[in-house]
C-alpha cells in the first residue's frame, strides 16, 4: 500500500481571534482535513509547519484568539519546510498566497475579483494592494479553485487564466445543531416575536443598504408592519444618521430600525430563523454565503441578480436589479406573498436538519481532496 | 460540528418543568452536546456550557457545565419515548416519563427582536460579576496587564483596546482589587450597556476571550 499523499494547507486565517467570511471557510475545509486518512495534510502558517493540536484548539473555540503567541514560538521551534521538501509536495492556498511556486504543485481559492472589478467599492489602498498580488497568485498557480461561476468568469477575463486550469469550488452552510435549537421559539411554549426583516451584511456602500432606506423612505407602512433588522457589522459610519433622518422625516420612528452590530453565529442563526424573509440588496458577491445560509434554512431571500448571486440558491431568492427601485419594491411584494406561504418559522429541528444537509461543506472538501489525489 | 463537543462523563437532571435543567460534565476539555428525542425524532439540542450552581457544589467545571433543554412538550407529541441523549456517543442520560406542566404565567409571549437576542444569549452569560472575576483574575496573573486589557476589551466591548484606553490602577494593593476596579469601569460604561445590556458573558460565550485553564 503506498503512502498517502502529502500535501500542505495553508490556515494563516485561523489566527484571526473573529472569524466571518474566510476563516469560517479554512476551518470548514480544515476540519474535514484532520479526519482524511488518504492525505497526509500538513497544516501551516504560511510555509511554517503547525502541530494539529493547534489546529484543533482554534476550531474548538472557533477563535483563533491566543494563537500569535504560540505562533512566535513555534517560529523559533520549527523551520519552515524546506524547499528541497516542499517541491515534492502539493499546496492549497485558500486566499492570498505568502509564496509562488515554492511547492511543487500549487492552487489557490479566488473569493472574488471586487476590488478589480468594482473599485468603486474600495479604498485605493486595498485595490492596490489586491491588484498587484493577485495576477502573480492566480498566473504561478497550477489550478484555481473559485467559489462561483462568476468569479471563474471574472479570473478567465481579467486575469487571462486558461479555463482548463480552474473549477468551481463551492462553499458550503453548516450549522451547529445547539446554534439551530437555541432559535427555534416553536419549543418555547407561548413565545412568538414580532415581526421583522432582515438585511444581512457588513454596512457598507457595497452592500447596497441604502436600498432599503430608499425603499422605506418611499413605502413608510412597510416600516410599521414589520422592523428592519440589519445583521453586521457597521461600517457606514456618518451615512447612518443621516439616512435614519431622513426616515424620520417620513414618519419612520427609529425604533423599527435596528442595527446589531457583529453577532455570534448563535444570534445571527436565530435571528434569520425567526424573520418573514430576508433582504441581500449587495452590488458585487463572490459567491454570496449569507444568501445559501438564508436558504437552508427555508428563509425567502429578496435578492440582488448580480454577479454570482443568482447561482447560490435560486429557487429561495425572489431576484432584482440592485440599481432598479421598480425591481426591488416588486420583489418585496412577492418574497412578502412566498414567505407567508412557506410558514418557514413554523419548521421543526428535524425538518431544518434535512433542508441544511445537503448545503453542506462535504461537497467543497471532497472537491479539494480529489484535486490533491490526482495531482 | 460533533467534533467540537465532548462525551458526557457525569449527568444529573435537577428539573423538568417547563425546561429540562441540569448539568452535564464532559470527558474531556470540550462541552457536551444533549440531544432531546421523542422517539428517533430530535426536538432539540442544548450545548452543556452554562453555568450550574449545582455543577459547582458537586466539583465539576467550576459549574461551567449547565443546562437548558427545551421542547419536552413537543417531544411528547411526537413520541411516547421521550429521552435525553448524549449528542456525542448516543448514550441515553434519562428517560422523560412525563410532559412538563405549563403555566399560563410561565408562557413567556411576545418578544422584541432584542428579547429574542437576550434569549438566545442567555444560556452563555455569567450569573455575576464574581464568576466573570475569577476568569478575570487568572489571566490577569498568568498573562499580566496588557494582554489582561486585551482579553477585558475583547470579551466585553468586543474590539480591541484603543491607544487612550484606561491602564490597570497599579496603586490598587493586590491583584483581586486592580482586577475587580478595571472590571466595574468597563462595565459601567455606555458602550458595554449598549452591547450587553443587563447580561455579562460566560465562559463559554464566543466573545469569552479570558484564559479558561486553571479554573475550568
Amino acid at each position: 500500500m503506498s503512502a498517502p499523499r502529502k500535501a500542505v494547507f495553508d490556515v494563516s486565517a485561523l489566527f484571526e481571534e473573529t472569524w466571518t467570511g474566510i476563516p469560517n471557510v479554512v476551518a470548514a475545509i480544515a476540519e474535514r482535513a484532520l479526519t482524511d486518512g488518504d492525505i497526509d495534510w500538513v497544516f501551516t502558517y504560511e510555509t511554517i509547519p503547525l502541530p494539529r493540536d493547534l489546529v484543533r484548539r482554534f476550531l474548538r473555540l472557533r477563535s483563533g484568539a491566543g494563537g500569535l503567541p504560540a505562533l512566535s514560538q513555534l517560529a523559533w521551534d520549527r523551520q519552515p519546510i524546506p524547499f528541497d521538501e516542499a517541491r515534492s509536495m502539493v499546496a492549497v492556498f485558500p486566499n492570498i498566497k505568502p509564496v509562488r511556486g515554492y511547492f511543487g504543485t500549487e492552487a489557490i481559492i479566488v473569493h472574488d475579483l471586487s476590488p478589480v472589478t468594482t473599485p468603486q467599492f474600495h479604498n485605493a489602498d486595498n485595490i492596490f494592494h489586491f491588484a498587484n498580488r493577485i495576477r502573480e497568485d492566480v498566473a504561478t498557480s497550477d489550478h484555481v479553485f473559485c467559489v462561483s461561476k462568476a468569479t471563474m468568469g471574472d479570473v478567465h477575463a481579467y486575469l487571462e487564466k486558461p479555463m482548463e486550469q480552474m473549477s468551481v469550488l463551492r462553499l458550503g452552510a453548516e450549522f451547529d445543531p445547539a446554534e439551530l435549537s437555541a432559535g427555534l421559539l416553536q419549543v418555547r411554549q407561548g413565545a412568538h416575536v414580532e415581526p421583522y426583516v432582515v438585511v444581512i451584511g457588513t454596512l457598507e456602500p457595497r452592500k447596497n443598504g441604502g436600498l432599503v432606506f430608499d425603499y422605506l423612505a418611499q413605502n413608510p407602512g412597510f416600516a410599521h408592519q414589520y422592523k428592519m433588522v440589519f445583521i453586521g457589522r457597521d461600517g457606514w459610519l456618518d451615512e447612518k444618521g443621516r439616512l435614519m433622518e431622513r426616515l424620520h422625516n417620513v414618519g419612520v420612528p427609529a425604533e423599527r430600525i435596528q442595527f446589531t452590530g457583529f453577532v455570534s453565529n448563535t444570534e445571527r442563526t436565530a435571528l434569520l430563523l425567526n424573520s418573514a424573509f430576508c433582504i441581500y440588496p449587495s452590488f458585487f458577491e463572490g459567491f454570496g454565503l449569507p444568501v445559501l445560509e438564508a436558504g437552508a434554512l427555508g428563509k425567502i431571500t429578496v435578492c440582488s441578480n448580480s454577479s454570482s448571486m443568482p447561482e447560490v440558491f435560486p429557487e429561495q431568492c425572489v431576484f432584482f436589479d440592485p440599481g432598479e427601485m421598480y425591481e426591488f419594491v416588486q420583489a418585496m411584494r412577492i418574497a412578502e406573498l412566498r414567505a407567508a406561504q412557506t410558514r418557514s418559522r413554523q419548521q421543526s429541528l428535524s425538518d431544518i436538519l434535512e433542508r441544511a444537509a445537503p448545503h453542506g461543506w462535504d461537497a467543497c472538501y471532497a472537491r479539494v481532496a480529489q484535486w490533491v489525489k490526482e495531482q | 460540528m460533533i467534533s467540537n463537543y465532548s462525551p458526557v462523563a457525569a449527568f444529573k437532571l435537577e428539573d423538568q418543568k417547563d425546561v429540562l435543567t441540569g448539568y452535564a460534565a464532559p470527558s474531556g476539555e470540550s462541552p457536551c452536546l444533549l440531544k432531546l428525542v421523542g422517539g428517533d425524532t430530535p426536538i432539540f439540542f442544548a450545548r452543556a456550557s452554562g453555568y450550574s450552581a449545582s455543577a459547582a457544589a458537586d466539583g465539576f467545571r467550576s459549574g461551567w457545565c449547565g443546562f437548558e433543554v427545551h421542547g419536552a412538550a413537543q417531544a411528547f407529541v411526537v413520541s411516547d419515548t421521550v429521552r435525553l441523549v448524549c449528542g456525542v456517543s448516543g448514550e441515553v442520560l434519562a428517560e422523560i416519563t412525563e410532559p412538563p406542566r405549563t403555566t399560563s404565567a410561565s408562557q413567556p409571549g411576545a418578544w422584541s427582536v432584542t428579547d429574542l437576542l437576550s434569549e438566545v444569549r442567555r444560556p452563555d452569560t455569567s450569573p455575576s460579576m464574581d464568576e466573570l472575576s475569577r476568569f478575570a483574575l487568572n489571566h490577569y496573573r498568568r498573562h499580566g496587564a496588557r494582554q489582561f486589557i486585551e482579553a477585558t476589551y475583547e470579551t466585553l466591548l468586543g474590539r480591541w483596546p484603543d491607544p487612550n484606553a484606561p491602564q490597570v490602577n497599579e496603586r490598587l494593593a493586590d491583584d483581586e482589587k486592580k482586577v475587580a476596579s478595571y472590571l466595574r469601569m468597563i462595565v459601567k460604561s455606555e458602550e458595554y450597556q449598549a452591547r450587553w445590556g443587563a447580561l455579562m458573558p460566560g465562559a463559554f460565550h464566543p466573545s469569552f476571550r479570558y484564559d479558561r485553564s486553571g479554573v475550568i
